[in-house]
């Protein structure tokens, strides 16, 4: 419908296109978890061992930082979710900067419990 | 004194930055600066303007970073020492600052931006409430400023946009209108109120404070009233 014009979209920094690229790039990052976790499982449920085998790779400190940064990003998406969701019952669409603040503050204390959890599982592996 | 850098194009020379220094008083704006370039230092420099009070629209452009009216901007106010003028975005430009607006009003086509009168349209009364509803839309001045910051619009073309969605939401609402299904299926399809995705960008921009993203999660919500017979 629109051509693209030689003014590309060099679209202004806000608050608002921030929050939409990081809950897209949270949004994708969950979904490739998903049929990762899902195919790995499925090839892993073969055998006992093979279910152990999978396990004990997955262990390694590599994996369980990427556990928890998929469970930044889960908290994250979440939490903009209900942010959008807000906002789409009609609940101050015009305060959506501070809602994001409190979304992200929101993360943070959730992703911090998860952190004291996760980190000594981590040290020890290592 | 303030530098202005423009980006100035055209189909022969391409596209190219340009700064003047044109001698501005006080509370200048910027379309103030415009006209002084033009008049004392480049009279090829093309832009829009018309009503000169924020009422039509005419001259948004890309200002310092983000959309605005050159006519209500006024350059002390934008504490800078350059004013950094582009045309706006997601819009073809025909030259320097004036950009095609077609697409935009071919999207706002779409959404039957005019009244298909029941029969009795006449008699009817608009209640208050709906009134009500259906005045915030009257403050937009068809700008494109919120069509320019939309990166919904800029990546998915199909996507009517801010503008066309607030003025179809207007028309859904109107107890006199007797096209309600198929501004339903116009609005309520992927393209529609669903094609937005939450950025807001656009009621940083709206020069006129109409915050169109309100009216798309509320037509959004008559769009699923509807459908479950609410």
């Amino acid at each position: 419908m629109f051509q693209k014009g030689r003014a590309k979209a060099r679209l202004p920094w806000s608050i608002g296109t921030f929050a939409f690229l990081a809950n897209r790039i949270a949004g994708v990052a969950v979904a490739v978890y998903l049929i990762t976790h899902i195919a790995l499982l499925g090839t892993a449920a073969r055998s006992r061992s093979g279910f152990d085998g999978l396990m004990q790779k997955l262990h390694a400190p590599f994996w369980l930082t990427l556990e928890m940064l998929l469970v930044l990003a889960i908290i994250f998406h979440a939490s903009n979710g209900i942010r959008l969701i807000l906002i789409d019952m009609g609940v101050q669409p015009r305060k959506q900067k501070q809602m994001f603040w409190w979304a992200v503050g929101g993360t943070a204390a959730v992703f911090a419990v998860a952190a004291i959890i996760c980190v000594p599982v981590i040290i020890r592996h290592l | 004194m303030t530098v202005f850098r423009v980006l100035r194009y055209s189909p022969s020379t391409g596209e190219a930055w340009k700064e003047y220094r044109p001698e501005l008083k006080e509370q200048a704006s910027v379309l103030d600066g415009l006209h002084t370039i033009r008049a004392d230092h480049d009279p090829t420099l093309a832009y829009r303007f018309s009503c000169r009070s924020a009422v039509c629209g005419s001259c948004a452009m890309w200002i310092n970073g983000r959309p605005r009216l050159a006519c209500q901007t006024k350059v002390n106010q934008l504490k800078s020492s350059q004013v950094v003028i582009a045309p706006l975005r997601g819009l073809p430009v025909i030259k320097d600052l004036v950009v095609d607006m077609q697409p935009l009003w071919d999207a706002y086509r779409k959404v039957m931006p005019w009244l298909v009168e029941k029969p009795n349209a006449e008699t009817m009364v608009v209640t208050k409430k709906t009134s009500d509803v259906m005045e915030k839309f009257y403050s937009c001045i068809l700008c494109a400023a919120c069509f320019a910051s939309c990166p919904e619009a800029a990546q998915q073309h199909r996507y009517l946009g801010p503008m066309p969605l607030l003025d179809g939401f207007r028309m859904y609402v109107d107890p006199r209108d007797d096209a309600k299904a198929e501004r339903k299926r116009i609005l309520g399809g992927a393209d529609g109120a669903w094609g937005c995705h939450g950025a807001f960008a656009c009621i940083d921009a709206c020069p006129w404070d109409v915050a169109p993203v309100e009216f798309i999660a509320q037509l959004r919500r008559e769009l699923v009233k509807e459908k479950f017979g609410g």
